[in-house]
């Protein structure tokens, strides 16, 4: 009951202060890989703390393994089985199971549906560019006639990087190469696996403000990450103006801005701030994400591991 | 067979070009001749074309006829409309690199980069 009670609490604690202290941290927008890191971190330590918590809640009521062995170890596994004990009985342990099914369950279905419709969107894309398109001789870059300035990408074992006629009339050659280098880092990093896991538990908590927040934030996170790969060896300043000449478009009338605060925000860190933390802030932050990590697998096992601390029980384990 | 992806997209063109469903033959007839391309290699085309749904047939006599199922503009339509960003609940099938902003915010873009020049 203890830790199935202590997982709840966890799992509440995170999401509350990881609304209130991520979303557009200072040190996310410097190193962006890590942010990303970090919110996949929050995002997946939650949903992890709830299912144990069911199974905490269910394990006393798992048929025993050890039914033969006599004595000591089975004193010690009727200990165990004990401090996961609860006062409600057998119904709490139900509830416990099933409300971890469901999750469970809700969150594989989410996954999976996700990919597919992923999967299938692209495969459409795709096959659309290869009839409307025309592979560059150059770069490998498929060139659609289009007066509206765009350059995207579509993932996949076949990837492609797009470019209307419309971008190559407004980017110089050096912008254009920028640009394409972005697409790049984003097929190279595989932003879209770490997208598309958002989008699904976005869509498996529908109502939850925080896997809403997390997936807007984790889209940014990768365009800056792309952003910086795209500039390592220089041309910060031509990547920001590629971002403004394609942000301004041709009929800016019928735009729709879905995030344009992140437009603004890459613009900023292109051309003002350098990306980058110190070393020790570095590790901080990954010691925080392996803390996060650990920390629901620990409040599960605890009365285990307390159980275990008794002699004859530690005498048990031992043997 | 590297050169089927690119015939489809010939094919395509040229259905999209003629205002009238074509027969296999009619759509060997007109493809370039410089390569001696046999009949079943049109007809596997179109059938793959067919399959994926951008064009639709009718049986006219013996023959299949072949006619686009929706025009050039609209596919790219389509898919602009998802590299620009415009719909609302898309999925991470397509990653731009930056959507088209409204003019305003497009001119705090401009302004923001005027102000620090190299």
């Amino acid at each position: 009951m203890i830790a199935a009670l202590g997982l709840v609490l966890f799992a509440a604690t995170v999401v509350v202060t990881a609304q209130r202290v991520l979303p557009g941290a200072a040190w996310m927008r410097r190193a962006p890989r890590q942010g990303v890191v970090a919110w996949q971190v929050v995002t997946v330590t939650v949903p992890a703390s709830l299912l144990l918590a069911g199974a905490a809640l269910a394990l006393p009521t798992v048929p025993s393994a050890t039914d033969d062995i006599a004595g000591l170890l089975g004193a010690c596994e009727f200990l165990v089985r004990q401090h996961y004990e609860t006062p409600g009985g057998a119904l709490v342990h139900v509830l416990g199971v099933l409300g971890a099914a469901g999750l469970l369950l809700r969150l594989g279905w989410s996954v999976v549906t996700e990919f597919l419709a992923v999967r299938r969107d692209r495969q459409r894309q795709r096959a659309r560019v290869a009839l409307v398109g025309r592979p560059d001789a150059v770069d490998g870059a498929w060139i659609v006639d289009e007066p509206r300035p765009s350059v995207f990408c579509i993932p996949g074992r076949r990837d492609q990087i797009v470019v209307t006629t419309g971008a190559l009339a407004v980017l110089t050659p050096r912008q254009r190469a920028l640009a394409l280098a972005h697409e790049r880092a984003h097929l190279g990093g595989r932003h879209h696996v770490a997208l598309t896991v958002a989008a699904a538990l976005r869509r498996a908590m529908p109502r939850s403000r925080f896997f809403a927040i997390a997936e807007t934030e984790i889209a940014t996170l990768v365009e800056m990450h792309a952003d910086d790969r795209a500039t390592a060896a220089g041309g910060r300043r031509d990547l920001a103006a590629a971002l403004v000449a394609l942000a301004e478009g041709t009929s800016p009338a019928g735009a729709l801005a879905v995030n344009g605060g992140a437009a603004m925000q890459r613009v900023h860190r292109l051309v003002v701030t350098a990306p980058g933390l110190p070393l020790g802030q570095r590790w901080s932050i990954h010691g925080i994400a392996a803390a996060l990590v650990a920390a629901p697998v620990l409040i599960a096992a605890a009365p285990a591991l307390e159980t275990a601390l008794l002699d004859y029980c530690a005498a048990a384990f031992h043997a | 067979m590297k050169g089927l992806g690119e015939l489809e997209a010939q094919v395509m063109n040229l259905l999209w070009a003629t205002d009238a469903p074509q027969s296999v033959r009619q759509v060997l007839e007109a493809l370039p001749h410089e390569r001696n391309r046999a009949y079943t290699t049109v007809m596997t085309v179109l059938d793959n074309l067919h399959r994926k749904g951008f064009v639709e047939r009718e049986r006219l006599g013996r023959a299949w006829n072949y006619r686009p199922t929706r025009s050039r503009e609209e596919h790219v339509a389509d898919l602009m409309g998802d590299a620009l960003g415009a719909s609302g609940d898309r999925t991470a099938a397509l990653m731009h690199f930056v959507e088209q902003l409204p003019a305003e915010e497009a001119a705090q873009l401009r302004a923001l980069l005027d102000r620090h020049p190299e």
